[in-house]
Parts: structure tokens; sequence; C-alpha cells
């Protein structure tokens, strides 16, 4: 039997392992607490290897936009940046867009309610007015206080009595409406100065150009007459 | 017995002990080390020799190069109505409306060439390289190995215009210059219109130029798509049908990054 001296002299080989774990665990802690402490200061983000994504504010920026600026900001072009938002003759510019189109949405309107269409006749007037309707809300949208609610009179008094009768009395007009906004549009593009006036313009041109050749399509004009627009743009002024 | 344990070395070098000196070492060291300034050269590290690696030069996106990739996509359209022609797909009339089609797309190169000179930049009278091998060769090989050429040249023909439209769309918000960005909208107007044009001759009639989809749940060909110019892929179902009666879909992009035409590029 061991006398409690002896004991006290054979406690160490049995916690000995224990301590020396304890001792290897405590010393990788403290080593770790620089290397952590290393890993935030990479996530910060200064002078590190790695730099964590960016996360972009996709209520300030559209994406077209995000895009381009990634591009710019990854090529250094030492060019300003043009405003992303409407300028202050920008919102001129586009409120007479705006105008133009709230009247072409009632002209289209008045042909529906004529009631003078087939079904698919209907069916194309239809979707064309809603991509008006859509496109004067989306340049309100983008103008907010400062769009304007009239519709352009000038435009709608133009053309109100030109569109009265069967398709194919009204669809030569509209052909001529489509185009005449098209060119309007076309014409803005120099003046604007905002990227999200401009891209919004420019999408409405991809689609009032199809407006435009569908409608002559429909009516068996000449290859020349659906591909080309020679129409003058509407009026700035109007 | 016990006198001998007594006697025992206990503070002798034993496994223990080296195992305890060992791990305060190796404690000791990672702690000096993450103490130590980090430096990586970014680099795997290589034993004998290996060839330099020539850097591509930086491509800085400027209008020119803008206007030099639309001028690039032009030509990608000529050479495509070339050899959709050249494989008699067609008989004279739509032949002679693809022909109408690959002049309007010279015109718009001729008047890219003069946007490109007033910027004291070099006008690029080639296909873009990148959209000839990614998608138009391939497409061109499956119309050309289709069970229905004629239809699939229509659909590779619509597509390519649409790129095409999409691709000035794009650029608008890129170009710096607003007289630049109505001059890319007025061609791209033009290509539109070709679309209508393609898309008629595809789905004819008013049903055609509302958007719809077939039997199996995929968009058809509509020469009004949608409210607002689309930036979108474009994807193209040509070829010959594999077993399950299925086509190859292609898909086509606009240019990107990768595929502008850099003014460093000849």
């Amino acid at each position: 039997m061991n006398t409690p001296e002896q004991k006290e002299k054979l406690l160490p080989k049995t916690s000995s392992r224990r301590r020396l774990f304890t001792t290897l665990f405590g010393g990788g802690a403290v080593a770790a607490i620089p290397t952590l402490a290393a890993t935030r200061g990479n996530a910060a983000g200064t002078d590190y290897d790695t730099v964590a994504p960016e996360v972009m504010d996709s209520d300030t920026v559209a994406p077209e936009v995000m895009e381009m600026s990634t591009v710019d900001n990854a090529r250094t072009t030492n060019v300003a940046t043009p405003p992303l938002q409407p300028t202050d003759a920008d919102k001129k510019i586009l409120n007479v867009a705006l105008g133009v189109e709230l009247a072409i949405r009632d002209l289209y309107a008045d042909i529906v309610a004529a009631g003078e269409l087939n079904d698919e006749e209907l069916s194309v007037i239809l979707l064309i007015h809603s991509h008006h309707v859509s496109y004067a809300q989306s340049l309100g949208g983008l103008l907010g206080r400062a769009s304007i609610s009239d519709r352009n009179e000038i435009t709608y008094d133009e053309y109100a009595e030109k569109i009265k009768g069967s398709f194919n009395q009204i669809a030569p007009e509209l052909v001529v409406i489509e185009n005449r906004a098209t060119k309007l549009h076309i014409t803005s593009l120099q003046l604007l100065e905002g990227l999200n006036g401009a891209a919004l313009i420019a999408s409405i041109i991809s689609i009032e150009s199809r407006h435009a050749a569908s409608l002559a399509s429909l009516m068996k004009n000449s290859l020349s007459a659906i591909i080309e627009n020679n129409q003058s743009p509407i009026p700035t002024g109007a | 017995m016990n006198n001998k344990n007594d006697s025992a070395p206990v503070d002798a070098f034993t496994r223990r002990t080296l195992l305890r000196t060992g791990g305060i070492a190796i404690t000791t060291g990672v702690l000096l080390a993450a103490c130590t300034k980090k430096v990586s050269t970014g680099s795997l590290p290589r034993i004998g020799e290996s060839p330099t690696t020539t850097m591509l030069p930086e491509g800085i996106i400027s209008d020119e190069v803008l206007l030099r990739t639309a001028m690039s996509v032009e030509y990608n359209a000529i050479d495509t109505y070339a050899a959709v022609i050249d494989a008699k797909i067609f008989k004279a009339g739509t032949n002679d409306t693809l022909k109408r089609f690959s002049e309007d797309h010279a015109g718009h190169a001729d008047a890219l060439s003069g946007l490109i000179k007033q910027l004291n930049g070099t006008p690029y009278k080639k296909a873009n390289p990148n959209l000839t091998s990614l998608y138009l060769r391939p497409a061109l090989d499956l119309v050309s190995s289709s069970d229905d050429p004629a239809a699939d040249a229509l659909v590779l023909a619509h597509a390519l215009e649409t790129l095409a439209a999409e691709t000035y769309q794009a650029f608008v918000p890129m170009l710096l210059d607003g007289g630049l960005r109505s001059a890319a909208m007025g061609i791209a107007d033009e290509e539109a219109r070709h679309t209508v044009v393609l898309a008629q001759a595809i789905r004819p009639g008013f049903a055609g130029l509302l958007p719809g989809t077939n039997d199996s749940g995929k968009p058809l060909i509509a020469a009004i798509p949608s409210a607002y110019g689309s930036l979108s892929t474009i994807p193209i179902l040509v070829g010959k049908p594999n077993e399950t009666g299925n086509k190859t879909t292609l898909i086509l992009e606009t240019p990107s990054v990768n595929s502008f035409i850099y003014d460093y590029i000849d």
C-alpha cells in the first residue's frame, strides 16, 4: 500500500497527460487569437489578399448601370461618369416624351372604345395600348413629382379624327404615329444626360419600332416601307 | 520496492517531457508566426523552368471600343447572311430579303466607321471572332445539317437581328456621348424592324405579332415579344431533331467585356 508521499509522487504521473493537453490547448488558443484578429481585419478590408464581395445597392442603381459601373471601375476610364437620375434638363425632355405617350395611349383607347375591330385586330391594338400605358407609367415613375399628368393635346388632336373606321383605315395612321414617336425618342437621346432616362428611352424605342413595323407588315406594305422610318419626329414643342 | 520507486528518475528525459517540450515549442512558433506580417506572392512555388506569361494589354472601354464592337456585330450579320445565301437554302424571294438586310448591315457598318473616325479611332471591318466561334459557326453547322434548313435559317436570322438590336440598346447607358447614343438607337430601330419581318415569315399574321407558347410550353417567336426591349439571352432551337424529337438549343448573348473589340485588337 502506498504512503501519502508515494501517492503524491504518483499523482503527477496520472495528471501530467491531462496537463500536457491542457497546456497545448491553452497555447493553441492563445496562438489563435492574433490569427483570428488578422482574419477579421481581412474582412474589414485593407491591404489583404482577399476582399469580401461588395453588396450593390439595388434600390439606387439600375441593373444595366450597375454592370456598367463595374466595368468602368475595372477598366479605369478617366472620363466623368454621367449622372444616373435625370437632370433638370432631362426632366423637360422626358416630360415631352411622357405627354406624347399619354396622347398615344388615349388614341389607342379611343380605337378600342369605338368597337369597330374584330377579335384578332382588337388583341393587337390592346397589346400595343398596354405598352404605351407602361411607357407612360415608367416615365412618370422616373420623373417622380416632376412628372406631368396631362397628355400632349397637339399630338392627340392631330390624330384623333384620323383613327376612325376599320383596321385597314386606321393602321396607316398608327404606323405614322409609332414612327414619329420612335423618331422623337431617338432625337431625345442626343440630349439626355442621365443614364436611367437614356436606358428607359432606348428600351421603349426597341419596341415602338416593332409596333410600327408590325402594323405595316399587317397592311402588306413593301419591305422598304416596313423597314424604313422616314417620318419626322413629333416636335418637342408639341 | 518503495525505495526503488522513490529513487526513480522522475525528472529524467522521458516521452512525457519530450511531448511537453515539443508542444510548447510548436505553440510558441505558431504564436510568433501569427504575429508576423502575412506575405503572399500570389503564386505557387515551382521547381525548374517555366514559360513566362505575356499579359494582354489592359482594355479600356471607351465609346470607340463600343462602336468597334457594334461594327463587328454588323459584319457578323453580313457574313452569316452570305453563308445562308451561298448555301442556296431559300428561293429568290427570301434571298432578296436577306440580301436587303445584308445591305442594311453594310450601311450600318459604314455609318459606324464614320463615327469611329470622328473619334480618331480605327474602324474594325471584320466579324466579332467570339460571336463567330461561340454562336454563329455552330449555328450554321446545325442549320446545314437540319431536317428543315429553311425554317432553321429564319430562326437563326431572327436571333441574329435580335442580338444586333439588343447590342445597341445595351450600349446606350455605356456610351458617354449623347449623339452616339442616338445614332446607336437609330441603327437599332432598323435592326428591330428586321426582326419583325423575320418573325412574320416564321409566324405570319395577327397571331404572329403576339407572344405565345407552343404545346410544350416553350415561347414562340413573336414580332412584338414584350413591352420593353429585352437585354436577356436569346435561345434558339435549330438542327436535326434527336431521337426524342428535340432540336439543339443554342443560347446567344450580346457581346460582353470578353468580346469587345478593344483598340489594341487589329
